[in-house]
């Protein structure tokens, strides 16, 4: 248990008395730095500046923006990184889970997930070798058994992550305009609050997963593998059902308001529930069905057991809610119903275990907080110093070497363990395109010539994070603007999963603060906002700490048919152009026009490259590698120093046509480098390069695929 | 599938851990005028179908095996009546794996050579199935997604299979995946395979060999 000094002697003033074996859990999970965003939550306020520009549901489970059709999109991400560390399969399962369940109690129909994992080396210890596969073996039996499809993600490898991985899951889903529903009860029916029950379906409470969420608010010590019990099971099956009863109760107006039971368990549902609508309740904690007979009050309150749902219903919908859980063989309990007054009395049998304030037990905390607050620093030079590395190698050494590293090489091992198919909804495959699309028009019946797609890019912080958090954080945003640009798609919402070391150290509340800025300052330059968000803090171990990481998410919308569908089958010719704005400006403005409007004439544009995280050269030779056909080309006047650094405002396209027509924009200069040919024979595969300096080099690009292809495999000792 | 005119009905049977519920409903709507899903605990008019569809998916959890529970359903009953009467049933992925389990197709799903799940497209090679019931294009690209994907059966019967021509479609040689890949029963009107058609016909995915795959005397 996790209660400070400071905290218990709050709750020990305030109750009047010594917080009994329940209210000491009670508090514990729900005063976690997991639940409570104590040390964030002052920081977190720069991103309200985004939200004018069409965020929707921001207090709620997941927040979302609007497409054209009318539908709502939801999405967001959520970190599972400290049980992951613990129990690799199931942390990163429950991850999934967690996730879902925050998209379907927003009554959407979740149609994508994706995963953004933070590994050490692999050839360092056994423990990194046991991590990884069973990090993907979770959320691959999870996603692929509950049926949404992955759209990959990003997976990076580091010393730094050593002692502590990172496992960040990303889930979004639809809605349609008829079908809303918040965790906020509408003021009508709030006048008759007797008439309003809380009703828990899902999987039966057992032990599993109590004071998951206070585990998740410390750092690792030898000690944590004993924490084994505090990580969740899951049961992708009953997450499956939960989801169809979900759904089919919003669908069809039988709750008034959803909760997923996650970090904190049903208290952090109820509570919240209860704190958010002004009002109080009683609960009886004996009805909730119960997986072992001797569960104590305490467990059942906060018990982390997962795939269960609390919902609010009206008296008249109860027997329809208990009939529809009866058909999917759900378990389902009345637990008690909600009240004018402002505390929340915990029945067991008879007895009454606890009465609490719903407002203390969710923000009483607050008072012990305030010293925290963002820096006043304005603008883009707080990372003044950010020097841009250069490189010194040879293309064909910088290529070989990127292909045979664990950062640059093939994921497929990975990809391929997830389902990019279900659902039928996928129109990218991710494993060779940086922003997976989807189908989200509800009916996607053959004919139909006016759907909906959304795509997604989910990235990483890039390495050099740490030096310069703000210019990293500011990159990421502009670098996802870009690659949902040239795939036709005007970006919509953005959504950040926040992964730091311990919050109480200078130098990380600093980056955190300067990484929040450079994330909410980019958002407003670009007028889109961040809808949707996690904090992991406390990421760190005896041995070290990781690196400020942001888990990065941003969705956009497009048209189907005006979508460049031709990526999925290139034709035989490519076209590769180099578009460099003369202004070295730090928001390289015009060079983001001309992507822009590049990005309306979509269909022609197979890929975009841009030096933003990492360097172009590195983005180029990993998409060579990835792409199942052989191909032969030929790239003339390439300049070594704008390919080879990071944040140059230079970009490469690669067009299925030659763009004849096109005019760059001012400020922007174009050129064509040169085309690649599909081959047939693998040994003709090669790239041959020249550059301004004069030197030719020759790249075998089978050789760099097979490297490629099995570093992973080999350096993790892979099956 | 069939009948682009919207008439007839088709079943889809949702097992609990059937997962493939919402691209199967997609694929069948365009042709049938009713697709109605059919929970597995309930009985149902399986003769006023004019096609049934077992998802894919992982019923029970793949628990004992991939298909077991499912094939014992109760709904599964009144499938199997309506199969060896000759009525057009198909098994998709776990479908087949289920049909397999239930005694309507022979042998069994195992797991993979390549021991995990695999998601990909394969091409196949239509071995021209003889008494099919079924219209089945030649050369096919599919996308798959399973773990237990390998279809086994002891030698002999395996070659019984051959010689009486109810292999539907094998892959083409890839590295790690060979073998059957659909299969048809003795009077050809039901088909399993593990590949997914579903996930292959409509404009934005990447390939439309799905809707090429009809039960015969569907009016194109």
């Amino acid at each position: 248990m996790s209660l400070s000094a400071p905290e218990l002697q709050l709750i020990s003033e305030t109750l009047g008395r010594v917080p009994n074996d329940l209210e000491h859990r009670i508090f514990d999970s729900l005063w976690s730095e997991h639940c409570s965003y104590r040390h964030s939550k002052p920081f977190l306020s720069r991103y309200k500046a985004t939200h004018r520009f069409g965020a929707l549901g921001v207090e709620a489970n997941a927040g979302g923006v609007q497409l054209s059709d009318g539908q709502t999109v939801f999405f967001k991400i959520e970190s599972h990184n400290h049980p992951s560390h613990i129990e690799p399969k199931e942390g990163a399962a429950t991850g999934v889970g967690g996730i879902l369940r925050d998209i379907f109690a927003m009554g959407a129909r979740p149609i994508v997930t994706g995963d953004l994992l933070c590994f050490g080396l692999p050839d360092q210890d056994a423990w990194m070798r046991h991590l990884i596969p069973g990090v993907v073996n979770g959320i691959s039996s999870y996603g692929n058994a509950i049926g949404v499809a992955n759209a990959g993600g990003a997976t990076r490898f580091d010393a730094r992550y050593q002692y502590n991985i990172l496992v960040n899951v990303f889930a979004l889903g639809v809605r349609s305009a008829q079908n809303v529903i918040d965790a906020e009860i509408p003021q009508a029916l709030l006048k008759n609050p007797e008439d309003l029950e809380l009703h828990i379906f899902g999987c039966k409470t057992g032990r599993d997963g109590i004071g998951g969420a206070s585990m998740a608010s410390e750092t690792f010590s030898e000690a944590s593998v004993s924490k084994r019990p505090q990580v969740q099971i899951s049961d992708p099956y009953m997450g499956k059902r939960l989801l169809e009863i979900s759904l089919t109760l919003v669908q069809e107006k039988l709750v008034v308001a959803l909760q997923d039971c996650g970090a904190a368990g049903l208290s952090g549902a109820v509570f919240e529930v209860c704190a958010q609508n002004k009002c109080g309740a009683t609960v009886a904690l004996d009805q909730v069905p119960q997986r072992v007979n001797d569960l104590k009050p305490g467990e059942i309150a906060v018990s982390e057991s997962q795939e269960r749902m609390v919902a609010v219903v009206h008296k008249n919908q109860r027997d329809a809610v208990a009939s529809l859980c009866a058909k999917y063989d759900v378990p389902h309990g009345v637990m008690g119903c909600l009240d004018s007054k402002s505390e929340i009395k915990l029945l067991f049998g008879e007895k009454v275990e606890s009465v609490l304030d719903p407002q203390f037990v969710c923000t009483g905390h607050q008072s012990l907080y305030t010293n925290l607050s963002p820096s006043d620093a304005k603008g883009f030079s707080s990372d003044a110093a950010f020097k841009y590395e250069s490189g010194t190698q040879s293309l064909k050494e910088s290529a070989e070497g990127w292909s045979a590293s664990l950062q640059g090489c093939s994921r497929e091992w990975i990809v391929r363990q997830y389902d990019q198919h279900v659902g039928g909804r996928a129109v990218l495959d991710p494993v060779n395109h940086p922003v997976s699309v989807h189908v989200a028009t509800p009916d996607f019946a053959a004919h139909s010539d006016c759907q909906t797609i959304v795509g997604t890019r989910l990235s990483l912080s890039p390495e050099w994070a740490e030096q310069y958090p703000y210019v990293a954080a500011w990159s990421l945003v502009r670098e996802a603007m870009r690659q949902l640009w040239v795939t036709g798609l005007k970006p919509l919402g953005f959504t950040n999963g926040l992964n730091f070391a311990n919050p109480e150290k200078k130098n990380v509340i600093k980056a955190f603060d300067e990484t929040i800025r450079g994330i909410s300052e980019a958002a407003v330059h670009y007028k889109v906002p961040v809808v949707s968000g996690n904090v992991s803090l406390y990421n760190a171990s005896e041995q070290n700490e990781i690196p400020p990481t942001v888990a990065f998410g941003a969705v956009g919308e497009g048209r189907l048919q005006h979508h460049p569908q031709v990526v999925n089958h290139y034709p035989d010719t490519l076209y590769v152009y180099e578009l460099a704005s003369d202004s070295d400006d730090v928001h390289q403005t015009a060079l983001d026009q001309m992507l822009k409007n590049l990005g309306e004439v979509a269909p022609t544009i197979a890929r975009g490259f841009f030096s933003d995280l990492k360097p172009i050269w590195q983005g180029f030779i990993r998409w060579m590698n990835s792409m199942p056909e052989s191909w032969t080309g030929n790239l003339t006047s390439l300049t070594r120093d704008s390919i080879l650094k990071i944040g140059q405002p230079v970009a490469w396209i690669v067009t299925t046509e030659p763009l004849l027509d096109l005019k760059p924009s001012n400020g922007v200069t174009m050129k064509q480098l040169g085309v690649l040919t599909r081959c047939f024979e693998k040994q003709n595969a090669e790239l041959k390069i020249e550059c301004t300096d004069g030197a030719i080099e020759i790249l075998d690009l089978e050789q760099l695929k097979l490297t490629s292809t099995h570093t992973l495999t080999e350096r993790a000792q892979l099956l | 599938m069939p009948k682009l005119s919207r008439s007839g009905k088709a079943a889809v049977i949702f097992f609990p851990g059937s997962n493939c519920d919402q691209e199967t409903c997609a694929f069948l709507n365009p042709f049938y005028q009713n697709v109605d899903v059919i929970w597995h605990r309930d009985r149902f008019e399986a003769k006023s179908y004019d096609l049934v569809v077992l998802p894919g998916g992982f019923s029970y959890g793949d628990y004992v095996r991939a298909g077991v529970c499912a094939a014992r359903s109760p709904a599964m009953a009144d499938v199997i009546h309506f199969a060896k009467n000759g009525g057009p049933t198909i098994g998709i992925c776990n479908g087949f794996q289920i049909l397999a389990e239930s005694g309507l197709l022979p042998g069994v799903l195992i797991r993979s050579e390549l021991g995990r799940f695999d998601c990909r497209y394969v091409s196949l090679k239509n071995t021209s199935a003889s008494n099919l019931k079924w219209q089945v294009p030649e050369q096919v690209i599919l996308p798959i997604a399973n773990t237990f994907g390998r279809f086994y059966l002891p030698d002999d019967q395996d070659s019984r299979l051959w010689n009486e021509g109810h292999v539907v479609y094998t892959y083409e040689s890839q590295e790690s995946i060979s073998g059957i890949a659909a299969l048809t029963n003795r009077e050809g009107n039901v088909l399993g395979m593990m590949p997914h058609p579903e996930r292959a016909w409509a404009p934005h995915h990447a390939y439309q060999f799905g809707s090429r795959l009809l039960p015969n005397g569907s009016d194109l």
